[in-house]
C-alpha cells in the first residue's frame, strides 16, 4: 500500500499549503479602459468621469445610471461575471465590490496583472468612502470631493428632516416574500431607515439580508412594511392582526436606486421617506 | 488423496442453527462426484465453504497436505475451480471474453495482457464444452444452457484439476447434459481431475459419476461409489415424501430411481 | 504494420484525435471572438487543461465504480465522496476562507478525503459486501446534498449564486499551474486504478465469481474505493460536480471495445477528456456573454442522448 499512501500524502500536501497572496497591480495615474463590476461602481466611475464616459469600456448588466452607460459592453451578471469577456477588453482599471462580486474571479482579475480596486459598501459611510476610493484610482480626486461634498449634503438634510419629527416607527423591508428575505443590520438599507427616522425592525439580526420566517415578522408587529410589489402587499394584508395592516402602513416602494449603493440612493432613501411619513 | 475435508462446520452467526454440520470428505483425483440432496440442505454453502469463497468455517480443509484455506485467493483459484450456479452479466461481453476470465490467477502482472497460452488454454476449454461457435456471441443473449456451457469452459481454462460445479449442468438440454458428463467423465478417468458436480437429477448424475454424496440438512448422509451410495435407504432418508424403488438400468447397469404412484 | 490498425489501435487513435480536436476547439472558441495570445493562455489554456483533467478522472472513476459494483447505473458520486467535499466547501464558505491554492480548494479536498477514509472504514467492517457500501455511498450522497441546501439557505442571496454554479459543475476557476497539477494527478491515478484491470474485470461477473477466480476482492475493493476517492475528490474539489461524464462515457467507449479494462479505461480517460473539454466549450460559447455551467451543458447533451441509445438498442449498455 505504498503507492497509494504516498499519493494521497503528495494531495494533501498540495491542498493544504497557503494561497500565495494574490498580485495588487497599481492602476495607472488616469486609467483610460475601466470595468466596473456592478451597477453602482458603474454609476459612481461615471458620476466621476463626467465627460469622459469613454473611459468606461466594460459594465455588468442593469447598469443603465447614468443612461449613457447602456452602450456599454456587457460583461455579464455582477455575481458571475465573464473573465474572459473582461479580459479582452484589456482594462487598466477594474472596480469590484466585496459585496457581491465572485471573491474568486476578483483574485484570478488580480492574478492576470490587471489592477482591481475593491471597495466595501455595506453602511451609507462605506458608500461615501467608496467614491473617495474610486476617484483616487481614476485620478479624478478633486471630482470625488466634489460629489463626496453633494453626497454629505443630501444626507445631512434628509438627516434633519428626521430629527425634526417625534414618532419613530419600527420598519419591516422586505426584499422578497417566499422565502422571507428581509433587510438586517449588515446593510445600506438599515442605514437607510435610520437615517430618514425610523427603526429597522430587524435590526438585531446582523446578517445583511437574513431570512426569519413569517411567524418571527408577524410576532415582531412592525408599524410599516415596505415591500416591492403590490402582490406581496396583498399577501401581508392578510394579517389584519397585523399593526401595519390595520393603519394602512404597507407600503410598496420601486425603487432600484434605493438598493444601490451609490450616490443615487439618496434619491432613494427619499422614496423611502415619503412612503414611511407621508405628509 | 488430493484433498480432504475433517469435521467442517459452519453457521452464519452464533445464535442461527448449523448450515454444514461435522462434514468429513477425501478426494483422489479420477473422482468423479455427484452431491444430491434436498434444497436448503447446504450443498451450495459446502461448495463455497470448500473454495475459499465463504470464510469463517470450522475444521480442516487440505489440499496436499497444506491448508488450503490460508493459501491466497490466487493460489486456490489455481488448484481448486469453483463455478457458482448462477451467472450474472450486466454489461456487453462476449462468450470468449468470459472464458479468458478464468486466466485471471494464472495471469501474471497488471502488464501482462493475453497472450498465446491464454488463448490456447480458452480455445481448448470451449472445443471441450461444445462452446466454440458462441465464441463471439454476446453472453447476455445466450440460453441458460448455452451459459452454462460457457461457465464451465471457463472453470476448465483455469487451469485447476480439481472442479467445484454448483449445478452445472442443470439448464442444458439432453444432448449437452450427455456430452458434458461424458466430457467431465472424461476428465476424471484420464486426467486425473477431482470434481465435484451439484446434481438435481439424480438417474442423469449417476451415469458418469464415479462417487455420490449424499447431504441433509448440513450432514453427510451416505458416501461413496455409486452403487453402495445410491441404495433405497439413503435415498429415503434424503427424499422422505417421494415414493421411489432403486432400481438399475437396463442399458448402462447403473443404479436407477424409479419413481411409484 | 498490422498492430497500428488492429481494431483497438484505431480506437486508440480515434480517442486521441478526438481529444486533440476538443482541445484546439476550447483554446479557439470562447466568449469573445478573435482573442489574442494573452487570453488563451491566462484563461482558456487552464480551463481546457483542467476540463481535460476532470474529464478524464470522472470517466475512469465511473468505468472502475461500475465495474465494481457489478452495476451500470454507478457513476462517480455514487459512494458519495462529493458530499466530503461539499461538507468541506460549506465549512469554508462558512468560516469565510477560500484556501483555494491554485485553482484547488483545499478544504474540499480535505473533506472529500475524510469521507473516503469512513468509507473505507465501512469497508473494511462489513462483511456484506458491495450492497451495504452502495447503500452507505447513497446515504452520503444524500447528506452531502442537503448541506448544499443547508449552505443556501444561509448564505446571502448573491452567494447562491456561487453555491448553485459549484452544484452543477463550473470550470471557470481554472488557473495554470492547479490545472496541470490536476491533470498529473487525474493521469497518476487512473494508471493506479488501470493496474487492477483483472480485478475490475473479474467484478464484472460478480463477486463471488470474482473471488473464485482467484481475486482477493477485500482488498481489490478497498484498493479500487482508496483510488476512486481520491480521483473524484479532486475532481469535485476543482470543478464541482459535473454530472453524466462519469456514467456516460463509459458506456458508449463499451460499446466500442467491449466491458475488459485493460483497454476500457485508458479510452475512458480519453474519451472522458475530450468529450468535457468539448462540453465547456460549449457552456462558453452557445450562451455569450454568460457562460453556462458546464454541468448543465453534460445533462442537457447527455440526458437526451442516453435516452436514444436505450431506446435504439434495448439494453443500457
Amino acid at each position: 500500500m505504498k503507492i497509494p499512501f504516498l499519493s494521497a500524502a503528495l494531495g494533501l500536501a498540495l491542498s493544504l499549503s497557503v494561497a500565495a497572496a494574490p498580485v495588487t497591480n497599481s492602476p495607472p495615474a488616469h486609467a483610460a479602459r475601466i470595468v466596473t463590476l456592478a451597477p453602482s461602481l458603474g454609476e459612481i466611475a461615471a458620476d466621476l468621469a463626467g465627460n469622459g464616459l469613454s473611459r468606461i469600456v466594460g459594465v455588468t448588466e442593469y447598469t443603465d445610471v447614468p443612461p449613457g452607460l447602456k452602450k456599454v459592453k456587457s460583461i455579464g451578471s455582477y455575481v458571475r461575471v465573464n473573465l474572459e469577456a473582461v479580459a479582452a477588453l484589456k482594462p487598466d482599471l477594474v472596480l469590484a465590490t466585496m459585496d457581491g462580486n465572485s471573491k474568486d474571479q476578483v483574485t484570478h482579475l488580480q492574478e492576470m496583472g490587471i489592477p482591481v480596486v475593491i471597495v466595501k459598501s455595506v453602511t451609507l459611510a462605506d458608500i461615501e468612502q467608496s467614491i473617495t476610493q474610486i476617484a483616487h484610482a481614476m485620478g479624478e480626486d478633486q471630482q470625488g470631493q466634489v460629489l463626496v461634498a453633494r453626497f454629505r449634503a443630501g444626507v445631512a438634510q434628509i438627516r434633519s428632516h428626521a430629527q425634526a419629527r417625534k414618532f419613530h416607527p419600527s420598519v419591516l423591508f422586505e426584499l422578497s416574500d417566499a422565502p422571507l428575505i428581509v433587510a438586517g443590520r449588515g446593510t445600506f438599507l438599515n442605514d437607510a431607515i435610520e437615517l430618514v427616522g425610523a427603526k429597522n425592525v430587524f435590526a438585531d439580526l446582523a446578517l445583511p439580508y437574513p431570512r426569519p420566517g413569517a411567524e418571527e415578522a408577524v410576532q415582531r408587529n412592525p408599524d410599516v412594511i415596505i415591500v416591492g410589489s403590490e402582490q406581496e402587499a396583498e399577501k401581508w394584508r392578510r394579517f389584519p392582526q397585523l399593526k401595519a395592516v390595520a393603519n394602512r402602513q404597507v407600503k410598496v416602494v420601486r425603487s432600484d436606486a434605493l438598493l444601490r449603493p451609490s450616490p443615487s440612493i439618496l434619491r432613494g432613501i427619499v422614496e423611502l421617506e415619503r412612503a414611511i411619513f407621508p405628509h | 488423496m488430493i484433498f480432504s475435508v475433517e469435521a467442517l462446520s459452519f453457521r452464519y452467526r452464533r445464535h442461527e442453527p448449523w448450515v454444514v454440520r461435522d462434514f468429513s470428505l477425501g478426494l483422489s483425483p479420477g473422482d468423479f462426484v455427484a452431491l444430491l440432496g434436498p434444497n436448503g440442505g447446504g450443498k451450495s454453502t459446502l461448495l463455497k465453504l470448500l473454495a475459499g469463497i465463504i470464510p469463517g468455517a470450522e475444521g480442516v480443509v487440505r489440499y496436499q497436505d497444506r491448508n488450503f484455506l490460508a493459501l491466497s485467493p490466487a493460489e486456490r483459484a489455481l488448484k481448486v475451480a469453483y463455478s457458482p450456479a448462477v451467472f450474472h452479466v450486466e454489461f456487453p461481453m462476449t462468450a470468449e471474453q468470459a472464458v479468458m476470465m478464468g486466466r485471471t490467477a494464472s495471469g501474471g502482472g497488471f502488464l501482462r495482457h493475453i497472450n498465446e497460452s491464454d488463448r490456447a488454454s480458452v480455445g481448448e476449454a470451449m472445443e471441450l464444452c461444445c462452446c466454440s461457435r458462441l465464441r463471439e456471441r454476446d453472453v447476455r443473449e445466450l440460453s441458460g444452457g448455452e451459459r452454462q456451457l460457457v461457465q464451465l469452459a471457463r472453470s476448465i481454462a483455469t487451469g485447476a484439476k480439481i472442479l467445484f460445479l454448483d449445478e452445472g449442468l442443470s439448464q442444458m438440454d439432453l444432448n449437452h447434459q450427455s456430452a458434458i458428463g461424458k466430457m467431465l467423465r472424461g476428465l476424471a478417468t484420464d486426467r486425473g481431475y477431482a470434481i465435484i458436480l451439484v446434481a438435481h437429477d439424480v438417474n442423469l448424475a449417476v451415469e458418469w459419476a464415479s462417487h455420490c454424496l449424499l447431504m441433509k440438512g448440513g450432514r453427510k448422509i451416505a458416501y461413496g461409489p455409486v452403487e453402495k451410495a445410491l441404495t433405497q435407504e439413503h435415498l429415503r432418508e434424503l427424499y422422505p415424501d417421494t415414493s421411489f424403488i432403486v432400481g438399475t438400468s437396463p442399458a448402462t447397469g447403473s443404479p436407477k430411481v424409479f419413481f411409484s404412484k | 504494420m498490422n498492430a497500428l490498425f488492429s481494431r483497438t489501435s484505431r480506437a486508440y487513435w480515434t480517442a486521441l484525435a478526438a481529444w486533440a480536436l476538443s482541445f484546439a476547439l476550447a483554446l479557439k472558441i470562447g466568449s469573445v471572438p478573435g482573442a489574442d495570445f494573452d487570453l488563451i493562455y491566462q484563461l482558456r489554456l487552464p480551463r481546457a487543461i483542467l476540463a481535460s483533467a476532470v474529464g478524464a478522472g470522472l470517466a475512469i472513476a465511473g468505468a472502475a465504480l461500475q465495474a465494481l459494483f457489478s452495476n451500470p447505473l454507478c457513476e462517480p458520486y455514487t459512494i458519495g465522496i462529493s458530499a466530503g467535499a461539499t461538507l468541506g466547501t460549506v465549512v469554508g464558505a462558512v468560516i469565510g476562507t477560500q484556501l483555494i491554492f491554485m485553482g484547488i480548494s483545499g478544504l474540499a479536498f480535505v473533506g472529500a478525503l475524510v469521507f473516503a477514509v469512513l468509507l473505507l472504514f465501512v469497508a473494511r467492517r462489513s462483511t456484506a459486501g458491495s450492497s451495504s457500501l452502495l447503500l452507505a455511498g447513497v446515504m452520503l450522497q444524500f447528506f452531502g446534498a442537503s448541506l448544499v441546501s443547508l449552505w443556501m439557505v444561509f448564505a446571502d442571496p448573491t452567494g447562491i449564486q456561487g453555491a448553485l454554479s459549484w452544484l452543477l459543475g463550473d470550470l471557470s476557476r481554472a488557473r495554470l499551474d492547479g490545472a496541470v497539477l490536476s491533470l498529473a494527478l487525474v493521469l497518476i491515478l487512473s494508471f493506479f486504478l488501470w493496474m487492477d484491470w483483472r480485478a475490475l474485470d473479474a467484478f464484472l461477473i460478480g463477486e463471488e465469481s470474482a473471488l473464485a477466480l482467484g481475486v482477493d476482492t477485500h482488498a481489490a475493493r478497498r484498493r479500487i474505493i482508496f483510488f476512486v476517492s481520491i480521483l473524484v475528490g479532486a475532481c469535485v474539489s476543482v470543478a464541482g460536480m459535473v454530472g453524466f461524464v462519469g456514467l456516460l462515457i463509459p458506456h458508449l467507449v463499451r460499446r466500442q471495445v467491449g466491458s475488459l479494462h485493460f483497454s476500457l479505461l485508458p479510452l475512458c480517460v480519453v474519451w472522458g477528456a475530450a468529450s468535457l473539454t468539448f462540453a465547456d466549450s460549449l457552456a462558453r460559447f452557445v450562451a455569450r456573454p454568460y457562460e453556462l455551467p458546464v454541468g448543465v451543458v453534460t445533462a442537457l447533451i447527455g440526458a437526451p442522448f442516453f435516452l436514444w441509445l436505450v431506446m435504439r438498442r434495448g439494453a443500457a449498455a
